[in-house]
């Protein structure tokens, strides 16, 4: 890559990531009011919401550590940098040399780390049982995601995000793969259970006794809440970058001109924004499950991705 | 291979892991209702594969195996399921003998054995239609799974049916179908036989004011 593609492609990148996560939220919900029969809120009211929390004060618990005024920086920080290591509009990733898709699982679980940590800092009884329950299921749906991303690497012969796309637009039979419907189907059930969408966590619930993700923050307000909330649409909208780059890669521009990019992009947004309806779908047609069922959900994504690399061995 | 056989036979392997999956729904869901749709869908899907195997073949008795099994298999049994489900009014939970986490970690267990077990045929076959005969095996062992583990009588059928879908899927995929004659038999048979046990679990539900065959034993008393 030259000078120029090195500068462009990261800041295009973030641009991107970091601008279109609320607009992804705000249509999400627009959907889902539409399918309540209300108006629904404006499709940049996330924006509005970022802007408003921005501009308080931060009320800091007078107990809390480091731990708690260091997490939201460390989670938005984090996934910044995964929005760096995955290919968006172009298949060349900016930080192609420091790290490939392991380093993407751990960088999430760091985030995912300091929250829970912050949750229990203040020792407020919701944030705590928020922490247990989000590393119960973590402790589910990592080993699911790593299992079927390692289905793709092996595909393909690399863990690199960039090389996998390459590779599965210059082949046509590769992604013909029926290991890698079984990853698909792993990968889904874990994005909705990283994101915390509905059949795992409800995100619109405040002060309720089921809350995973809410219950953590619940002791955050003012700009340490605006990251953190900025950062979990980021999350939503990386992980179904990485679900719509690596299994639909088609349109991906696989240089930098300029005509190649806006078709990419202008495909991007169209697949995202498929991925985004089918969520609000998902999300107005069930009802959150017990806790104690998300086990069973979660188990079959991990079947799921177990057979998956298994049958890519036995079969190929 | 050309790469036109190499698509036809990874759709047919897609098409087979697709119904691998609705099987492990049905191990998987607390629900009859979404059991009962699983079955729907997976005789779809087997129909569509022995759609695909017949046209792809030329051999014309499978397409009569396809329509028949797409009237008796997609609308049939499955509506006449829903409609015991709805007669008897019994409660729409799937009891099991052992909890879910577990019973899907040992269907696991059954999936890796059927790959395992075929490896060695596939192997020889060159990878053509790789996934189709260790598919139709799970389908056959977890059938046989959910009929051992299950309480209710029509969890039972509908682990019955698993079975017998893998294996006219194995006979399907491996020799394109046994004869005709047979085949008719055998959907004869499952089609009475599915009549046969859902009067039964009417009777089972009349007597016991449940489904769950666990309280045939009081018989005894």
């Amino acid at each position: 890559m030259s000078l120029t593609s090195n500068i462009i492609l990261p800041i295009l990148q973030l641009i991107v990531i970091v601008g279109l996560s609320p607009l992804v939220k705000g249509f999400i919900n627009k959907i889902e009011a539409r399918f309540q029969c209300r108006r629904g809120p404006s499709l940049f009211q996330p924006y509005y919401n970022l802007i408003k929390l921005l501009r308080k004060d931060a009320v800091v618990s007078e107990t809390a550590s480091w731990i708690f005024r260091a997490t939201p920086y460390v989670t938005f920080v984090s996934i910044l940098v995964i929005a760096l290591l995955v290919p968006v509009l172009s298949s060349c990733v900016p930080l192609n040399f420091t790290g490939d898709v392991i380093l993407i699982i751990y960088l999430f679980a760091l985030g995912r780390f300091f929250l829970a940590l912050s949750s229990l800092d203040t020792a407020s009884a919701f944030g705590g049982m928020g922490g247990s329950r989000e590393m119960m299921i973590s402790s589910m749906a990592e080993p699911a995601m790593m299992l079927s991303v390692f289905t793709v690497s092996l595909t393909v012969g690399t863990t690199n995000l960039g090389n996998i796309t390459s590779a599965f637009l210059n082949s046509s039979t590769l992604l013909l793969n029926p290991s890698l419907f079984l990853a698909f189907a792993a990968l889904c059930i874990v994005i909705i259970a990283e994101t915390g969408r509905i059949p795992i966590d409800n995100p619109f619930t405040h002060l309720e006794l089921t809350m995973v993700h809410e219950g953590m923050v619940l002791e955050f307000s003012g700009r340490y809440l605006a990251l953190i909330e900025w950062a979990s649409g980021m999350k939503l909208l990386i992980l179904l970058t990485i679900l719509v780059n690596t299994f639909l890669p088609w349109g991906v521009a696989s240089g930098l001109t300029f005509t190649g990019l806006i078709i990419s992009f202008a495909l991007y947004v169209v697949k995202i924004g498929f991925f985004a309806f089918l969520i609000a779908i998902l999300e107005s047609s069930f009802a959150k499950l017990r806790l104690f069922r998300i086990p069973n959900l979660l188990g079959t994504a991990f079947i799921l991705s177990i057979l998956a690399i298994i049958s890519l061995y036995v079969v190929g | 291979m050309t790469e036109q056989v190499i698509v036809s036979s990874r759709t047919i392997d897609i098409l087979a892991v697709l119904m691998l999956m609705t099987t492990i729904v049905l191990v998987g869901t607390s629900r009859l209702r979404t059991s009962i749709w699983a079955y729907a869908i997976r005789s779809f899907l087997l129909t569509w594969v022995s759609g695909l195997i017949a046209y792809f073949s030329g051999i014309h008795h499978i397409f009569i195996a396809t329509g028949i099994s797409l009237a008796l298999k997609v609308i049939l049994i499955p509506g006449f399921l829903f409609y015991i489900v709805n007669k008897t009014k019994v409660k729409t939970d799937v009891e099991s003998v052992i909890n879910y986490t577990l019973s899907l970690l040992i269907s696991c267990g059954l999936i890796l054995i059927a790959y395992y077990s075929t490896q060695s045929i596939i192997k020889f076959e060159n990878d053509f239609m790789g996934h189709c005969l260790p598919v139709s095996l799970a389908i056959t062992l977890l059938g046989f799974f959910v009929m051992i583990t299950r309480k209710k009588a029509i969890t039972q059928i509908l682990g019955l049916l698993a079975m017998e879908d893998g294996l006219f899927f194995a006979a399907l995929s491996t020799s394109y179908g046994m004869p005709l004659i047979v085949e008719l038999g055998v959907f004869f048979d499952i089609l009475v036989s599915v009549i046969i046990m859902g009067i039964y679990v009417y009777r089972i539900k009349e007597t016991f004011d449940s489904i769950d065959t666990d309280s045939l034993r009081e018989l005894k008393e």
